[in-house]
């Protein structure tokens, strides 16, 4: 509607639609673009995840929508592709595609493919809201507790509701990372090794949210690790940082 | 940061990599056998004789390189992230490693005892600084010991730093040195409370990474504020929390998205938001004391509240000349809810799409219909949601409230926060009196709430908090 300034490159407070924005220069710009491959031709497979009717490229991004997808190779040897505008979610992917270097099968050498392929799907579903320019994380991690307020609520009719996460996306990011640990965990170690900070971020603060307000036995119940400290060491430590332990 | 270190081998790791219990993704192309590398896998390591037939699950945690285990240590409470040093040997160092969060709330120390263990857990850090919440008071009864912990190497890269607000803090407000603000270059939150911020301090400094900033209760030159606020290229919010000092906020930032202002009862500042190409949100965090607002040039201004309305209509529109498409959410605050009001608003932000408003008392019952009969065919209420606070039920509530059933053709939701509980008994009877068969918009939903469902302007103390998706209600 009005929005004379141009928020690029700022990434708003919360969710706001860029797709508007994204086919309003699409529109602009398919004038121009004449023989170019259409970016869901150029995927060798489809991917239930994929967003191909949101698959309008960014201004900056067009170039790379149009050219064919990256291939990651997993440690069994299958071929993984990933969009290129998902796959400026990683790190070193983006910094291999401006070198030029992106073209031949890039090894992910520690990665399952189905794991990567998890990877990929969340670049993918991430992929058309991401800004590199405002990536930097604006961490937040010690809000204050949710307060639980049950409201009463009475309505005539269900209508949806408006919400402030327009794409859904922080309720495909909950489903998307509830997986066992084993799972969660590989994940992480993709998102860490292709240097995906938003996926890192996701991994690392479900695992945080699981450790908070347990007791050392009950983490280590949790994720299956091993006391390896004998009674002693065990002590010593506890005595050495009392005030930790104090309730 | 993100090195992928080689992990010891956990001695629980099963042979054989994960995936076989991974459903079926999506099909993917196989090369042929002779292409693949060989890559050395630490997983297919066979385990240890001990653990031969442990029917336990695996530890997949703990193979986690250390820079990510040290982030996810970072996420925790103070007193949880040194406890996970007792998990096992593979966690002995992480914590003291991992970027620190150390806040003297979740210490159970107080006074000299609580001073001498921050000290001790400082000089035990062997890792960088992520964040450090201490109390006005420590910088106002310790400044030279505050000085030593900030210029500890386990606060270095300090990313946020909060002096927090004290209770028991004395009247007279200490100055504080430039030197406290030596992590300028890296913090990213600050919180300062209670103190002096004299002239000189901001001509030097520098905040490069500054996004949030709370002033709480500080006394600061309106010259200072303005160099505060010029050295912080990429503040996005600003929190002024009963501060003084100034008369005048002249907002110029280049960066700033959302402002919250509360003042103190025998303040009366004016805020001049005179350049601000992304400020989105303008809030006003008390609900009684009165506000000099001016917007000059803010271009994305949308959210603006919680206003008080007790001046007459004319007013309204000489105050807000240049800012009337942009704002879709408006907050005010009335002595009583009245049709004459809404029509002036809606005059003023004539693109307004939310509306909440909260009133004292409620209206006598005098009827629209015959004041605006002239007009009400043309009307065009274009509001989509709004909020009505303090419901109490009564005719004259329910008349104003009325007026938007009938008129209010793009209504999607009409909520009522009704003080006190509200019974189903209560809610029918509101039901049959509004008359929604015979609502404007056939979609319109309508919500009977209490009054404490959600937090509310009032609640917001900390410049995080301004940019929640509704700041009226969260």
């Amino acid at each position: 509607m009005d929005s004379t300034a141009d928020p690029k490159g700022k990434r708003p407070l919360y969710q706001e639609d860029g797709l508007a924005y994204a086919r309003a220069a699409a529109a602009a710009a398919s004038a121009t673009a004449a023989a170019a491959p259409d970016e869901e031709e150029a995927k060798p497979k489809p991917k239930p995840s994929s967003s191909s009717e949101e698959a309008k490229p960014e201004p900056e991004a067009e170039d790379q929508a149009e050219m064919p997808p990256l291939v990651l190779v997993a440690e069994d040897g299958v071929e993984v592709s990933i969009s290129r505008r998902a796959a400026r979610m990683s790190h070193m992917l983006r910094l291999l595609m401006e070198d030029s270097c992106a073209d031949g099968p890039i090894p992910a050498p520690n990665v399952h493919s189905d794991i990567l392929d998890l990877v990929v799907q969340y670049c993918e579903k991430h992929g058309p809201y991401y800004d590199p320019e405002a990536s930097e994380r604006a961490r937040n991690p010690f809000p204050p507790f949710p307060v639980e307020l049950t409201p009463t609520v009475s309505s005539i009719k269900p209508v949806t509701y408006v919400d402030p996460d327009p794409h859904g996306l922080k309720d495909w990011d909950k489903d998307f990372i509830s997986l066992d640990n084993s799972t969660l965990f590989e994940v992480i170690l993709a998102a860490n090794y292709l240097n995906i900070e938003d996926l890192l971020d996701l991994g690392t603060t479900t695992v945080a949210d699981m450790m908070r307000g347990k007791k050392p036995e009950e983490i280590r119940e949790i994720f299956e690790i091993e006391n390896d400290y004998t009674p002693e060491q065990e002590a010593e430590l506890r005595k050495e940082n009392a005030w930790a332990f104090e309730d | 940061m993100k090195m992928t270190e080689a992990a010891p081998p956990s001695k629980k790791r099963k042979s054989g990599g994960p995936g076989s219990s991974e459903p079926e993704e999506i099909s993917s192309r196989e090369l042929p056998a002779a292409a693949v590398m060989e890559v050395p896998d630490s997983r297919t390591q066979p385990p240890p004789p001990g653990a031969e037939g442990l029917e336990e699950g695996v530890d997949y945690i703990s193979g986690l390189p250390d820079a990510v285990l040290g982030d996810i240590i970072s996420l925790l409470p103070t007193r949880e992230g040194a406890r996970t040093q007792t998990l096992a040997s593979r966690w002995r160092h992480l914590w003291r490693s991992a970027p620190l969060n150390l806040d003297y709330d979740d210490l159970p120390a107080e006074g000299d005892v609580l001073i001498a263990l921050i000290a001790q857990i400082l000089s035990a850090h062997t890792g960088s600084g992520r964040r450090l919440r201490i109390s006005a008071n420590h910088l106002c009864h310790e400044p030279a010991t505050v000085d030593a912990w900030l210029r500890s190497p386990a606060l270095s890269n300090l990313q946020e730093l909060e002096f927090c607000r004290a209770a028991n803090h004395p009247p007279v407000l200490p100055a504080v040195a430039a030197s406290t603000f030596r992590l300028s270059s890296s913090l990213c939150v600050a919180t300062i409370s209670q103190c002096l911020l004299s002239d000189g301090i901001f001509e030097t400094l520098h905040f490069p990474q500054l996004k949030q900033l709370t002033l709480e209760e500080v006394s600061i030159s309106e010259g200072s504020l303005h160099r505060a606020i010029a050295g912080c290229p990429v503040l996005e919010s600003m929190l002024l929390n009963r501060s003084t000092g100034f008369k005048c906020v002249r907002i110029c930032s280049p960066s700033l998205r959302a402002i919250g202002v509360r003042v103190r009862s025998f303040q009366r500042p004016k805020i001049i938001v005179e350049d601000a190409p992304y400020l989105e949100r303008l809030l006003r965090l008390d609900v009684d004391e009165g506000l000099d607002i001016s917007v000059i040039s803010a271009p994305n201004l949308e959210i603006m509240g919680c206003l008080p309305y007790k001046r007459p209509i004319q007013g309204l529109c000489a105050v807000f000349p240049t800012v009337l498409h942009t704002i879709k959410t408006l907050s005010i605050y009335v002595f009583y809810s009245s049709v004459e009001m809404v029509l002036s608003f809606m005059s003023c932000f004539p693109c307004l799409e939310k509306l909440y408003i909260e009133q004292d008392v409620s209206p006598d019952n005098i009827s629209w219909r015959r004041k605006h009969k002239r007009h009400i065919r043309s009307l065009d209420i274009r509001l989509k949601t709004i909020v009505l606070k303090n419901y109490r039920g009564v005719l004259g509530d329910v008349n104003f409230a009325m007026f938007f059933v009938l008129h209010a053709k793009m209504l999607e939701l009409l909520r009522f926060k009704v003080q006190g509980g509200c019974r189903n008994d209560f809610i029918a009877r509101q039901r049959s009196l509004l008359q929604l068969e015979k609502r404007a918009s056939r979609d319109a939903r309508f919500e009977f709430t209490c009054d404490t469902d959600h937090r509310k302007i009032e609640d917001i103390n900390h410049a995080r908090d301004l940019s929640v998706a509704d700041p009226f209600e969260w």
